[in-house]
């Protein structure tokens, strides 16, 4: 009822709008002569329409508002609410691994060019092989070329292809770059899958060379759904460790605060084995296995997991199983992309055990603070933890 | 007359980027100059009403028969979002109160949607006018003459003259295609 008033008001409108500029035709106007009419309350809206003081008013009130900003604003409000959803189909992949790496690897990281753009620390970047930065936004579309204008790679929102035709021979590394509280997916040039995790970066050819292994470098937590090639071997180096994938799928965790390497493997097969060791050396895990080795470790520690606390980041589930408190706020900054300062350090060794699923980071304290009380107050993406204070 | 377009099948929805930028931008300033007729000209209150009936549309993910549907959508919206901050508008006196039972009204809704639409169709239209002409045009609408125009402009009396006509005769162009522009741009994309 109301829409076809509101339509007809929004057909009326252009009449008048046309016969204020004096471009109205005759047919038009005895529309118009017609609606002018049917009430008198319209003729007085027709005249204080064609005041041109308040047409002039109006334009002026038009160039003071900030589209652009304000569709800024709208996109993020729009983006912050919506939550992840992660693609069903990356579990059907046969194989998974897990590795946390020591802080030596992110020394390495550091040493990257002055970017000549303005980066915000919530951005995606794309580190090209020329030291160049592209930020890939949420929303963007962006095809990336070599300076030849060979066409590399072609961004689609949370998506970054490789996998195309092109002619390229030569071994270049693209870097990406995934802050906190965000996620991302990227798609190598041999077809091979990887969901990067908050708080990642992933180092790797824009184009793996036909007879050399295909090798790429990770910091951080992905998922690898690997392309089979048997000549070819794929290796992800994560620090100390390296993971050599016999043609199935896998899932890497390797976070710089964490001091050792962890790989857990849900099916097919991986061989595990250290930076300074031949490859006779590695350790092959079956599914359902993790392999851990400390930054300071020599030997390799193969245990039965419950794959299911490695893997269900991908669902945006929180899983702690007898987790430490201090490793607890690591994984819950990443996450959230918030700072939390603790300052009730006997909370440290406390070991908790939860599960959430979509749940924001208040509810999450909350629920911990049950278990063992403590205060905590969240501004904006600060959060600082308190011993409560005694009353008496 | 526009029927043909007005019952055109191709389903619009705000997920897609491209309909969300061209509504965006044809429709953003409009709304708030809407929602200024309800929150007292609070313009910064109008921009984040206008700003959440937008986030608010992009997550219910709802589809328009045509655009004329999703207009009218969004000024109802816009309208029920304002009479929900007045609401909760902490300050309020008596004069206030009184001013906002006619926000209720359906007359005054409709009168300030015709009043809306009737504005952004000239200030899309004039906005497409070349420069000069646009300066002349805006000048005029405002009521200056043309000999005034033509001593602020620094031109002659003729010229000004010339660049209306031209104006006009663009102008009929732009109005007459105003909602069509619209589908073009959404069935290219």
């Amino acid at each position: 009822m109301e829409n076809d008033k509101i339509i007809a008001q929004l057909k009326i409108s252009l009449l008048i709008s046309k016969s204020i500029c004096g471009t109205i035709s005759n047919e038009e106007h005895i529309l118009l002569e017609n609606w002018l009419q049917k009430s008198p309350k319209n003729k007085i809206l027709f005249k204080e329409l064609s005041n041109e003081i308040r047409l002039s008013q109006k334009l002026n009130d038009y160039q003071k508002i900030n589209v652009q900003n304000a569709k800024q604003k709208v996109l993020n409000k729009y983006h912050s609410k919506k939550s992840f959803i992660f693609n069903k189909k990356w579990f059907k992949y046969a194989a998974f691994f897990i590795g946390f790496i020591g802080l030596s690897y992110f020394a390495l990281q550091i040493n990257t060019i002055e970017p000549s753009i303005v980066i915000n620390e919530n951005d995606i970047t794309l580190e090209l092989e020329s030291g160049d930065i592209k930020i890939m936004s949420k929303e963007g579309k962006i095809k990336i070329v070599d300076n030849k204008g060979v066409l590399q790679s072609e961004q689609n929102g949370d998506r970054l292809n490789y996998s195309n035709k092109n002619n390229i021979n030569k071994l270049a590394y693209n870097t990406l770059n995934i802050p906190n509280g965000k996620k991302f997916e990227l798609v190598l040039s041999d077809g091979t899958e990887i969901y990067l995790n908050s708080g990642s970066s992933i180092k790797y050819p824009v184009k793996f060379i036909k007879g050399q292994s295909r090798k790429v470098f990770l910091e951080g937590e992905a998922f690898f759904k690997v392309t089979p090639n048997k000549f070819d071997s794929f290796i992800v180096n994560s620090n100390n460790l390296n993971t050599k994938v016999y043609g199935t799928s896998f899932n890497i965790t390797s976070y710089s605060e964490e001091n050792n390497t962890k790989v857990v493997l849900v099916e097919g097969k991986v061989g595990v084995y250290k930076n300074d060791l031949q490859i006779k050396e590695n350790s092959y895990l079956k599914p359902s296995q993790m392999a851990t080795i400390g930054a300071e470790d020599t030997d390799i520690v193969i245990t039965n997991v419950d794959t299911y606390l490695y893997t269900a980041w991908m669902e945006n589930t929180i899983i702690f199983k007898s987790e430490e408190f201090q490793n607890l706020f690591k994984r819950l900054e990443r996450h959230f992309n918030v700072q939390i300062t603790n300052n009730y350090t006997g909370l440290n060794q406390e070991k908790f055990n939860g599960i959430f699923k979509e749940k924001d980071i208040d509810y999450i304290l909350n629920v911990l603070k049950n278990n063992i009380a403590f205060d905590y107050k969240i501004t904006d993406n600060k959060i600082i933890i308190n011993q409560i204070k005694k009353s008496e | 007359m526009q029927s043909n377009i007005i019952s055109s099948n191709t389903k619009i929805t705000l997920q897609d980027k491209a309909v969300f930028n061209v509504v965006f931008k044809e429709y953003y300033a409009t709304l708030v100059l809407f929602s200024n007729n309800y929150t007292y000209r609070n313009q910064e209150a109008s921009e984040d009403i206008v700003q959440d009936v937008f986030v608010k549309l992009l997550n219910d993910k709802r589809e328009f028969q045509n655009l004329l549907v999703l207009k009218s959508y969004l000024y109802t919206s816009v309208k029920n979002a304002c009479l929900n901050y007045l609401k909760h508008l902490k300050v309020k006196n008596i004069y206030k109160t009184e001013e906002e039972a006619s926000f209720n009204k359906e007359g005054f809704f409709l009168d300030n949607v015709l009043e809306e639409e009737v504005f952004i169709h000239l200030n899309n239209a004039i906005h497409q006018l070349p420069e000069k002409c646009r300066q002349v045009f805006e000048l005029s609408l405002k009521g200056i003459k043309n000999k005034e125009i033509a001593t602020q402009m620094g031109i002659s009396i003729e010229t000004v003259k010339s660049q209306k006509k031209r104006g006009k005769v663009l102008l009929k162009k732009l109005l007459k295609n105003n909602i069509y522009i619209f589908f073009i741009l959404l069935s290219v994309i």
